[in-house]
């Protein structure tokens, strides 16, 4: 067994020090160079740096983070391209030279599990659960790597027949051909059918007619459709400039933003030519936000970056069960109405992590107890003393929380990774795992402290534990409390932010501290780009995430850092291997 | 109506049960009955101090946690001192040494599929192919399936959650729903007339290889990586085909399991693996219980009612490590379970399918506590067709796993394999252990 020394990685601080440093073309600071060196096996393969110099978008942000980038690099060192989410670039030793950048490359992308469901839903009026697992991009749901095999494709064999067998079909009461090739079709496979697929579907039709009603003959073709790899993936075709076509633009727009294939309007936008430009999916984008529809891909986007499904999940939560179905529904669905909310009022990233404002939800009343001061309609006005931002929602709260207990750990790891991208640094090489005796503290805070006293431990669990004890005050389920096992709690953090070791005492400043942060601006931006490719993105994304961080804390807003991200060249760009 | 049962049963007066189930009769007329492999798994290794046997390689007492298997003891081999190595420079417990267990070879340390952001490393699936499935494409068992894979809460797709490689970044997902594995391997068409079961066929066929026809009609150009993935995804479907034919009726097949539970989901998963075997499904098959990283499950019943089973393993207190006894005491339990079922399920020629199979089982690592790969538990159950010398403690020193995977390879008849996976600095197999 070797246990070497880690292998060196392109720190992803660093890499967000990159993205913080600005885009003037040009990087002077050492540490930052140093970070952003490909290093020896690295993804570089002689692409020539851009000399495309600062864009609008780099000069907007290059002011904000420069000192920072400084400092938080040097902890990167040298990067090797073997292993790292930013290493395959390519892009030599430039950190970034535009926005318009030509994107990641996209591997060919099947739809998830909750996509196919909700497509089904909409075009067969049929809402039955698939049973194939998703692949997770961080907790991202993204199946860009796996094969389906025998199983999974059971799991869709079983699925298309439940479906067909229940699928309301009713223009089928007649001959349907047309119907099932023209609008079934179409909305499937998100482009009308080709040629051989028409003649391949009308053959299975006419079979099963010989035998049987149209009905019937329907519920064969919807069945075999459903398991056609041009329903299952994205078949995108790109045009000669390199962007999607307007039919896979409007696969994308929909999958991700609604969370399902596109509706008859936006395919019809398609046919027609008018998602070809920035312009024009920006106005699509605007729709599709507006739309009620939207709050499926924004469910996606929330539930996955915290974690929320720890709440469904007996394994890890055996203790939530007695609370009920419905509690547990609005634990977990509170966090993703809080951010529609924002997102709906033009909100900027900051109010995201201070406001005290949430959406009114009768099964949360005994979990919120005092803390609800005013009802009004459907919102609600929390405590400012205790509530504010999305981290102190209780289902945040309880689902970076083990049963019965909470963990400072958990909830501090979630916002090291989710909000800062910032991650703890590795164990040392060699490192003593064996911990000092446990004792017992009477509080939670107690008890990680007397396992931070070995030095050996302190490097991994200082930081995650440290930012996590701000939350003590909210309990395993999100409840506030001023007392652990009957000690008073003391929720004072201390935590590294940038270059500086920073301290703030409970959820309300924690939040504060975050929604000023560049860093949290930085990373939140990342979060929705790795959301929205489906794929991590490279240090070519850096221009482009420096102007969605800046916008989305300032007066752009959470809308325009989803616009944005939609418009660019990233999310313009279409599948393929690395050049 | 005829139900499909009463069918193959009428069907069966005119043409016996061999001419429609084939494979039966080679069993049946083998001279000799092939082996079986059944490699289990079960996660974060054990709690040495009450594992570990005294008295001697064949006096051996059996220790608190393997105290039940006594009434199998002269058909196990207890390991003791195998050394895994996990092949790569950084270590990253559990998730790196999962897909090391049944391949040998490491996990792929230059892809940034997934990444792990507390230790900073990212990595992608195991470059190996696991020894169940080399034994299948070796062996090209003509049985329905040519590898069976179940298992209990193994989790989404990620590599601490999957073992079974059948090819380097190509795991197989694991059936680890009691009800929904017999639904698959057991629950063919039932009780259908002969036209309406014709029919069905008809209609599965016609469907299936409509749907394979789309995979030719795809527009988007596509790198090799892609192509293969979605070659692999045709080839699913194709064996599902294959696999939907009737299988069942002509042996005691299993009933549909109920009272499934968290307590007793293994054994419902232990009783449809000697259905599998009984019925001549597969001759090899796997069983992995839950994941590597880090199976944070409770289990109340042995008093592990907080903070999970993982959790537990960071703390080193007498209490928490006679908490992991009990759990450790209670999946040897399992084990014996399972043993008991296939000691129980004839086998062809009138012994006992536990007598023909050779069941192998393992974990990630040697100890939660420390992570340490430096002895990693081995237990080797069931006669191997004859082949098994049972009712022995082996201590060993500097043996690396890979030598029960090519013990596993021996055993299923396949001589000409001296190293398995590209961590194998030794050869052979564990020595002594077959005769």
């Amino acid at each position: 067994m070797r246990r070497g020394s880690p292998a060196p990685f392109p720190s992803w601080a660093a890499l967000v020090a990159l993205a913080l440093a600005g885009c003037s073309g040009k990087i002077s600071d050492d540490a930052a160079l140093a970070a952003a060196e490909p290093g020896v096996g690295g993804g570089g393969s002689g692409a020539t740096p851009g000399t495309g110099g600062g864009s609008e978008a780099g000069g907007q942000a290059s002011g904000k983070g420069g000192g920072t980038g400084g400092g938080t690099g040097a902890t990167g060192g040298s990067s090797s391209g073997s292993a790292g989410a930013g290493a395959s670039a390519g892009s030599g030793l430039s950190a970034c030279t535009s926005s318009a950048s030509p994107g990641a490359p996209v591997p060919l992308r099947r739809l998830t599990a909750p996509q196919v469901e909700r497509t089904v839903a909409d075009v067969l009026g049929v809402s039955l659960t698939l049973a194939v697992e998703d692949e997770r991009l961080g907790t991202f749901r993204s199946n860009i790597s796996a094969s389906v095999d025998a199983a999974s494709a059971r799991g869709y064999y079983d699925f298309a027949g439940a479906v067909a067998k229940t699928a309301e079909l009713s223009p089928c009461e007649s001959d349907c051909n047309d119907w099932l090739l023209d609008e079934v079709g179409l909305r499937l496979f998100r482009r009308p059918l080709v040629d051989a697929e028409r003649t391949r579907y009308a053959a299975l039709y006419e079979l099963a007619l010989e035998d049987g009603t149209t009905q019937e003959a329907a519920s064969w073709v919807v069945e075999a459709m459903l398991q056609s790899p041009s329903f299952l993936y994205l078949d995108e075709v790109v045009k000669a400039d390199g962007t999607l076509d307007d039919y896979a633009t409007a696969g994308r727009l929909s999958l991700l933003l609604w969370g399902r294939n596109p509706d008859a309007e936006l395919l019809d936008r398609a046919k027609n030519g008018e998602l070809s430009s920035a312009a024009q999916i920006e106005a699509e984008v605007t729709r599709l936000l507006g739309a009620p529809e939207s709050e499926a891909g924004i469910r996606e986007f929330v539930d996955e970056w915290l974690d929320l499904g720890r709440l469904d999940d007996p394994d890890v939560r055996p203790d939530l069960a007695e609370l009920g179905a419905a509690t547990v529904k609005a634990l977990r669905d509170e966090p993703v109405q809080y951010f529609r909310r924002l997102l709906g009022n033009g909100a900027s990233l900051g109010e995201l992590l201070t406001s005290s404002t949430s959406v009114a939800a009768s099964d949360l009343e005994d979990v919120y107890g005092g803390d609800i001061l005013k009802t009004s309609g459907t919102t609600v006005e929390l405590d400012p003393e205790r509530r504010a931002g999305i981290l102190s929602l209780p289902g945040v709260a309880a689902a970076l929380s083990h049963a019965r207990r909470t963990s400072p750990t958990l909830r501090g790891k979630a916002v090291l990774t989710g909000l800062l991208c910032t991650p703890p640094e590795p164990p040392p090489a060699n490192v003593n795992t064996t911990l000092p005796e446990v004792t017992q503290g009477t509080t939670v805070r107690e008890r990680l402290e007397v396992h931070m006293s070995s030095a050996s431990c302190r490097g991994c669990h200082a930081p995650m534990d440290g930012l996590g004890f701000a939350l003590e005050k909210l309990d395993w389920l999100g409840r506030s409390r001023e007392e652990d096992n009957g000690a008073p709690i003391d929720d004072a953090s201390t935590f590294p932010l940038g270059t500086d070791e920073v301290t703030v005492t409970g959820a309300v400043e924690l939040g504060a501290l975050l929604a000023d942060s560049p860093e949290v601006a930085g990373c939140v931006s990342r979060q929705w780009l790795r959301y929205s490719l489906g794929v991590t993105e490279t240090r070519d994304a850096d221009c482009l995430v420096n102007e969605l961080a800046a916008g989305a804390q300032g007066s752009d807003g959470l809308e325009q850092m989803i616009v944005k991200a939609l418009t660019s060249d990233w999310f313009r760009r279409g599948p393929g291997e690395a050049p | 109506m005829t139900s499909r049962r009463r069918f193959l049963a009428a069907a069966g007066a005119a043409t016996s049960a061999l001419t429609l189930f084939p494979w039966l009769e080679r069993r049946a007329t083998a001279a000799a009955l092939p082996p079986r492999l059944l490699l289990y798994y079960t996660p974060h290794g054990t709690v040495w101090d009450q594992f570990r046997c005294s008295g001697g390689e064949t006096a051996f007492k059996l220790s608190p946690i393997l105290a039940s298997l006594e009434k199998h003891r002269e058909r196990v081999v207890i390991v003791d001192g195998m050394k895994m190595d996990n092949g790569t420079d950084y270590y990253i417990p559990h998730t790196y040494t999962m897909p090391v267990l049944w391949t040998g070879s490491p996990i792929d340390t230059a892809s940034t599929t997934f990444c792990r952001d507390d230790h900073m490393q990212c990595f992608g699936w195991g470059t190996g192919t696991s020894v169940d499935q080399t034994i299948a494409e070796r062996l090209a068992p003509t049985t329905p399936y040519p590898t069976i894979e179940l298992g209990y809460q193994c989790g989404n797709l990620h590599p601490a959650k999957r073992m079974i490689y059948s090819s380097p970044g190509n795991t197989k997902n694991p059936l680890d729903d009691p009800a929904a594995a017999f639904k698959q391997l057991f629950g063919g068409d039932v009780d259908l007339g002969e036209a309406a079961a014709a029919r069905a066929e008809l209609r599965r066929k016609s469907v299936l290889d409509t749907a394979l026809a789309d995979f030719g009609s795809h527009r988007a150009k596509l790198g090799a990586a892609d192509q293969a993935r979605l070659d692999t995804h045709a080839d699913s479907i194709r064996s599902l085909e294959k696999s939907l034919m009737g299988t069942s009726s002509v042996c005691t097949q299993p009933t549909a399991p109920t009272d499934i539970t968290a307590e007793t989901a293994i054994d419902r998963q232990s009783e449809l693996i000697a259905g599998i075997f009984g019925c001549g499904l597969t001759r090899i098959a796997s069983f992995q219980l839950r994941i590597a990283d880090n199976d944070n499950s409770l289990y109340p019943w042995v008093g592990l009612d907080e903070g999970g089973h993982h959790t537990l393993s960071h703390e080193n207190d007498d209490a928490t490590f006679a908490t992991l006894a009990k759990l450790y005491t209670w999946y040897t339990a399992r084990f014996v379970y399972l043993l008991d079922r296939l000691a129980a399920t004839p086998d062809v020629d009138g012994t006992s399918v536990l007598d023909n199979t050779l069941v192998i089982w393992g974990s990630e690592l040697g100890t939660g506590w420390t992570h340490s790969l430096d002895n990693v538990p081995f237990i080797l159950a069931g006669g191997a067709s004859g082949r098994l010398r049972g009712g022995r403690y082996l201590e060993v020193t500097n043996t690396l796993t890979n030598r029960v995977l090519v013990t596993a390879l021996e055993a299923m008849g396949i001589t000409d394999v001296e190293k398995y996976g590209t961590t194998d600095t030794g050869s052979g197999g564990l020595s002594g252990v077959l005769t």
